[in-house]
Formats: structure tokens, sequence, C-alpha cells
């Protein structure tokens, strides 16, 4: 009978039932959007701590330089993604291919599966992009196991290698192992990797052993330069390092060790991308603030209104209750009955204020989103006054809050290594390769080393500071080669009865191809540099001339970072591409 | 034979003023087929009275029998609800519920074992209500049409005792005499003993027994 009388009450007084209603609603709805705009803002600031990716540069301010050991030391106990380091001219050499060299600790040691030096082994090789070395390119070796090294796949997490099958066979190495690779130098040093891909050969056209492991370039020049610097005493200038770092902490400890390391504002500028953060967080302390704000006034207050209307509807209902207990209804009944009706009311406007706020909470978020995150999401390129602003190293972050417990974010953050190639990056233009391979095919039937070609450059404006007696005492001297390519159409392109032609290269644009063959190379003048085998030409195309000469990139790497080329018109990309800077 | 006996009633109750003594030892004895009207001034203890009478509430000292049963020793709410009918000044009928509906209310609370619509029609027309009106919301009558509806309200149940407190309180001369007539009606055609408190002195002089309430003390005239 109670609820019988409850409902026909709550449907027979739609307006009282509304207004109760309205106002329960009205209250829950309120507390319930600010409640979920305030757990979403808190999970979009934990997101936003756990997950964003600063970016610190470093540039030298002064005349001082900024050596690249103490460079090391920056990130030496810190979590770097990824890093950028160009190097400025040096007294020194840079550090390299061969000279790569690091001094565990005892730690290291034992925690490597496996320890192979120079001798049993096979040479490695630093590359960005396992499917730029042709013999991966064509097919001839493929990726048995892991991942490999690849542009969009390196890791950057810490040294990285992939390994040739037999090697893995021999020593029974596997994915995820920790490798050492002992090198003598004067006494022995090492080098530490992690096993991400083993290799097959599917065509054995070399000796089995030549097969060579390959490391991320990155790797190669800095987790193991800085190392051998620092040991071996050579000073080495960096003339801007870029350092991808993951999360706050990581963030905060780079700068304490940057400035532990003397990489204060008087010797080198110190540019963080945490404004972009630091714009995302208040804003977000904000938004947090307010819901909690809101939530704790209409909590406090709408308790209030709430109890007074409820106590104000009971008291309207006098004269019910007086007529009800004179018709024989117990005072129970009819409190019971007032109580259920009031209960009915109330879990409606529950469910509807829940409902709603879940909605509106929705459209906070969106308006919060589209007004307030946007701006602060906007890209947040580094300021980075006379740093050479034509490499970009950005961050965007795209922060969302959402009700749901789904997290929203997407995140792009480009860092050189990762640049996706396009059709200006030399060396990465598949259809070039593929046209001056083809074009080769006849040298690589007489047996020669199928070098492929993976780079092309632009040597006109070349500036090298190295002298020939220097380059003769070099360590390469008798033991490497680097070979090349010329145009069909170049002076200095190779007669069709020499196997192959010499050329040394000097400072002096296109003049600096002196045939070999039949000179004094001590009556040459203009002999410095290093010495450059053409073993082949090509046709002209968009991407080289007759004054380009195509090299190895591995080849052209050791050149540069040998002879620490770097010039405006000349420098390296961290990718594994060389680029033809266009005319300014 | 007595079917509602007053003994000695005293009922007192404290105010801001002090303490009222409402009933003096009222004593009274009510039959059926009789119409008794009680007179007094305001603040005399008239509604005092109808309250005991009607077991809301209970005698400081003193008994009320009813049938010889004192109203102490039974249940009150179910006395209310078989054997009361009560009718007010203000009509109290409840605005979200038809005029049928009113009437029904009192028999869904006796848990009246008939037809219950059927029941409540029948106490309409007997009070003079069209049966076209029988579904217009309470409001929408006029106020002696509200007052022949609780009339009907009262009666549904076929109480023994009628209790009206004021029941021409609100009305014009004429709705008061045709109220009064339907009261009369129930005394002596239906057999009810009618107990209505009134002011007004058209309305005693159409009862058997005049009561007088004085200062908390009954006189009967």
């Amino acid at each position: 009978m109670i609820l019988k009388f409850a409902i026909r009450n709550i449907i027979r007084l739609p307006w009282r039932t509304l207004l109760y209603i309205m106002v329960t609603l009205c209250i829950v709805l309120a507390i319930t959007a600010s409640l979920f705009v305030y757990r979403a803002c808190e999970n979009a600031v934990s997101e936003l701590d756990e997950q964003y990716i600063f970016v610190a540069s470093v540039v030298p301010s002064g005349q001082e330089p900024i050596l690249l050991s103490r460079m090391g030391a920056c990130f030496e106990h810190t979590e770097v993604l990824a890093y950028n380091i160009t190097m400025a001219e040096a007294n020194g050499r840079v550090p390299s291919g061969r000279n790569m060299k690091k001094m565990p600790s005892l730690d290291d040691r034992e925690e490597a599966d496996v320890l192979w030096s120079h001798d049993e082994g096979i040479p490695f090789l630093a590359v960005e992009n396992l499917s730029l070395v042709p013999s991966f390119f064509d097919g001839r070796c493929t990726i048995g196991e892991g991942t490999g090294i690849t542009a969009s796949g390196y890791s950057g997490e810490e040294s990285e290698i992939v390994i040739p099958w037999w090697l893995a066979e021999q020593y029974d190495i596997s994915i995820g192992d920790t490798i050492i690779k002992r090198y003598e130098y004067g006494r022995y040093t090492f080098f530490e990797a992690k096993v991400v891909g083993i290799y097959e050969a599917n065509v054995h056209t070399f000796r089995e052993h030549d097969y060579p492991a390959y490391i991320p370039l990155a790797i190669a020049e800095m987790d193991l330069g800085y190392t051998i610097v620092r040991y071996m005493h050579e000073t080495v200038a960096v003339q801007r390092a870029d350092f991808v770092l993951n999360g706050r902490e990581a963030f905060e400890e780079f700068v304490l060790t940057a400035k532990a390391n003397g990489f204060d504002f008087q010797k080198a500028k110190i540019v963080f991308n945490n404004s972009t953060y630091d714009s995302l967080s208040s804003e977000l302390n904000n938004i947090h603030m307010i819901a909690l704000l809101v939530c704790i006034v209409v909590l406090t207050v709408g308790l209030g209104i709430l109890i007074f209307f409820t106590v104000y509807l009971c008291h309207t209902r006098t004269k019910e209750r007086t007529l009800l207990i004179s018709l024989g209804m117990t005072k129970r009944k009819v409190n019971g009955m007032i109580a259920f009706e009031l209960m009915l009311m109330f879990i409606i406007s529950l469910f509807l204020g829940i409902f709603g706020g879940y909605l509106a909470a929705d459209g906070i978020c969106s308006y919060v989103n589209a007004s307030v995150l946007s701006r602060a999401d906007a890209s947040d390129a580094i300021q980075n006054e006379g740093i050479d602003r034509n490499e970009p190293l950005f961050q965007n972050m795209n922060l969302q809050i959402s009700v749901s417990s789904k997290k929203e974010r997407s995140e792009s953050v480009a860092v050189n290594y990762n640049l996706k190639a396009t059709e200006h990056e030399i060396g990465v233009s598949r259809h070039t390769y593929q046209f001056v391979g083809t074009e080769l095919e006849g040298l690589l039937n007489r047996e020669w080393i199928p070098i492929h070609i993976v780079g092309v450059t632009n040597f006109d404006e070349m500036n090298v500071s190295i002298d020939f007696e220097t380059f003769q005492h070099t360590s390469d001297y008798n033991d490497f080669a680097i070979y090349g390519y010329v145009s069909e159409n170049s002076p200095y392109a190779p007669k069709e009865d020499e196997l192959y032609t010499t050329y040394f290269i000097n400072g002096c644009a296109r003049d600096a191809f002196v045939r070999i063959d039949g000179q004094n190379i001590e009556s040459a003048e203009s002999l410095s540099q290093t010495k450059i085998y053409i073993i082949g030409t090509y046709k002209d195309n968009d991407y080289c001339s007759e004054n380009d000469i195509l090299l190895r990139m591995e080849d052209y790497h050791r050149l540069y970072s040998e002879h620490s080329v770097t010039t405006d018109a000349f420098y390296f990309e961290r990718i594994g591409s060389v680029y033809i800077k266009e005319e300014s | 034979m007595a079917i509602l006996e007053l003994k000695h009633l005293s009922y007192d109750y404290i105010t801001k003023a002090g303490k009222v003594h409402a009933l003096k030892n009222a004593t009274a004895s009510f039959e059926t087929g009789k119409v008794y009207a009680i007179v007094g001034r305001s603040g005399s203890g008239k509604s005092t009275l109808m309250s005991l009478m009607a077991g809301l509430d209970v005698p400081k000292d003193g008994d009320i029998l009813y049938h010889g049963e004192n109203l102490r020793d039974i249940d009150r709410d179910k006395f209310r609800r078989e054997h009361i009918g009560m009718i007010f000044q203000s009509y109290y009928l409840l605005p979200q519920l038809t005029a049928v509906e009113n009437v029904e209310l009192s028999l869904e609370l006796a848990k009246y074992k008939g037809d219950k619509r059927k029941r409540a029609e029948e106490m309409l027309t007997l009070v003079g209500i069209k049966k076209e009106q029988f579904k217009k919301r309470s409001t929408q009558f006029s106020g002696g049409e509200q007052q022949r509806i609780a009339v009907a309200r009262a009666i549904a149940t076929d109480p023994e005792i009628i209790l009206a407190d004021e029941p021409t309180g609100n009305l014009d001369n004429e709705n008061s005499m045709n109220v009064v007539s339907i009261l009369v009606d129930l005394a002596h055609k239906y057999n009810k003993c009618v107990i209505v408190i009134t002011h007004a002195s058209e309305v005693a002089e159409k009862a058997d027994v005049v009561f007088k309430m004085d200062d908390g003390i009954l006189i009967i005239q």
C-alpha cells in the first residue's frame, strides 16, 4: 500500500516531483562532473610526469669548447632516449670505427655472456639502418631472429648489435644476450652491446667470417667515443648536443649532472623544452584544483540545500499526514510512505545525475582539450638563438584529458635518428640506388668486392684539415681503403681497361681528384686527405652528377669522423644519410 | 444504549503561557441515531475532546469507552479505520486524487473487501455529487461540494460514529444547511452517532442533544 501511495503521489504531483528531482539532479550532476574532471586531470598529470619526453640542447656559449668526454659524463647515469651530437673542428681526432673502445667496469665483465676478441671475431660496422646495407637491401642477408637495426626500430636505450648467424652458433648467442668485443689499443678495451638481431645470408659469396656485426651509429659514436676520449686524454669539441630524456626524473637528473660537469650558462647554453611541460602541468593543475573546489563547494552547499528542501517538502504535507492518520493509517506507515517517495526521487536523480555528470565532464574535457591544452600543446621548438636551426630538434606532445579510463594520448617525438627518409636524402633514395646498382653489375661479375652505393655526397665544398703526412701515419693508411664511384662524365672516370683507379682527394673542390696512376705522389703539392679508389662509374641522375663521388655510407662516415670534416655545406645527419644542403 | 462514553476526562498540555487544562472532568454519553452538537467559544477544549474521542490522543485522566471497551486497551488506528468517520472544517481532500479516489482512500485503508469503486460512487451519489464529476480532481469542486465529498469519505466505511469538526465553518448558508441536512439524515435514517463541533447556532439547533464546552468543562444543555 505504501508503495502504491508513494508512486501515485510521485506521478500525480509532477511539479513537486520535478522540482525535487531537478534540485537533486543538479547537485549530483555537479559533484559527479567535477569528480570525473578531477580524476581525468589527475590521470593526465600523472601520465605527464611519467611519459613526457624532455629535450635538452647544449651549445657552447663562449670561446671555450665543450669536451665530448664531459658531455658523455652528463648522461652516464641518466636515462637518455636518444641524442644527437655534432662534433666541432677538433685538435685531436674524433673517435670512430676502429678506435672506439670502452673500458668496462668489473660489473660489466661479470654481466657479459660472451666475450670475443677482435682476432677471433669479425669487424663490426656502425650503421643506422640495416636495410640500407647492400646485402640486406638486395636480400642476400635477412634478419632471422630479433628486430635488427632500422632507422625506426632502434630504441637507443642501450648499445645494440646485430650479429651474423655463424657467430650466434659458434658462441651460442641468443637474442637479448650481452656480448663484449675486445680491442687491443695499447691495452685491452671492450665494447659491450645487447644482441637485438641475428641475420642470415642466403648466398655465400664472401668468406663466411667476413660477415660483419652491426651496431647503431649513435652508439658507436657516443657510447664508446666519450670513453676513449676520457681515457686517452684526447680533446674533442662538441658543436651542439641534443638529448632526448625520458621523464621528469631523468630530466632533473640530467640538469643536475650537466651543471655538475660545468655546463653553466657562462660556458654553455643549456636549452630545455620544459616550457611545454610547465605549461601543461600548470594548466592541468589549475583545472584539477577548480574541479576539486567545485566538488567541495557543491557538496557542502548542495547538501544543505537538499536537507532544507527535503524538510520543507515534509512540512508542506502536514495536512496530508493528519488526514491519513485520522483515516486510520499508522504514523509509521505515513512516515514510511513519505520517506519512500523521497528515496525513489533521490535514486532517479542519482542515476540521471551520474549519467548527466559523465556527459558534462566529457564535454568539459573536450572543451579543456580544445581550448586550454591545445594552447599548451603547441610545438615547443627549442629556443636556440645562434644555433643552426636548419636541423630543428623539436618535441611536441599532444596531451588530452578524458573521463574514460582509456588514456587518450598521442605523442610525436621527432629526433634526428628516426626521421623518415625523403627523396632528397641521398643514400635513401632506393630508385637511384637501384639504377646505379644495375649499371655497375658488370663490375660485380669481375669478382671485385661488391660494394654498393649507399651514399652520395658533393665534395665540392669539402674542406678537410688533415695533411698528407698525418694521413700517412693514420692507422687506416694501409689497412683500410675507401672505394667510390664517379660519374661517367667525370674527367676522372676510369678507363674501360682499368680495373680501378686510385685518386687522392684534397680540399680544392673538383680539381682535388688527382689521378694517382703514373704520378709521383710526393711531388703532388695538393696531395692530402685520404685515398679513394674509384672502382666504377654511374650515370648522372637527379641525385648525383659529374662532381659527385659515391661512397659507402660507412666509408663516408669514417672519412667524416676521422678527419673531422665539418663545414656549413657538408654535414652529417644521424640517420645515416648525407644531405646535399640547399643553397641559401 | 450508549455507543461512546466519556468518563471523567481530563487533559492538559503545556504552552509558553503555562499549563492549560483543556478538559476538566468531562463526562458524557453518546448513542446511535442522534445528532450531538458541542458548542463553545474558541479555546474551550472542543477540538481536544474530538481528538480524544477519535483515538488520536489519550486522556491524562478518565476513560473513553466504545461499546464498553476502553480506548486505551484497543488498537486505536483500527478503531478509527473501522468505526470512526471524520469530517474537517478544511475538508482535507488530497488534491492529487479525484473525488472518487478520495473516497476510495478510506476504503483502501480500512481494507474494504467489496468493490471499492462502486462503494465510493454510491457514497458520492448519496451526498449529491453527480456521476460525471466523480473523476474530477478534488480541487475542481466548490467548497460545499468538497465538504460533501469529505462526508462521503467519512461514511464510506460505514462507521457507527461520525465526528465533524466545524463542518460548515467554511461554507455559505445554503451549503451549510445541505451538509447539516446530510448529517441529520445520517443519524436519523442510517442510525449513526453524529457528533458535531460547531460555532453555528443554526447547526446546534438541528442537533438532538447540545453540549456546551466552557473552559474545559462539558455541560449538557
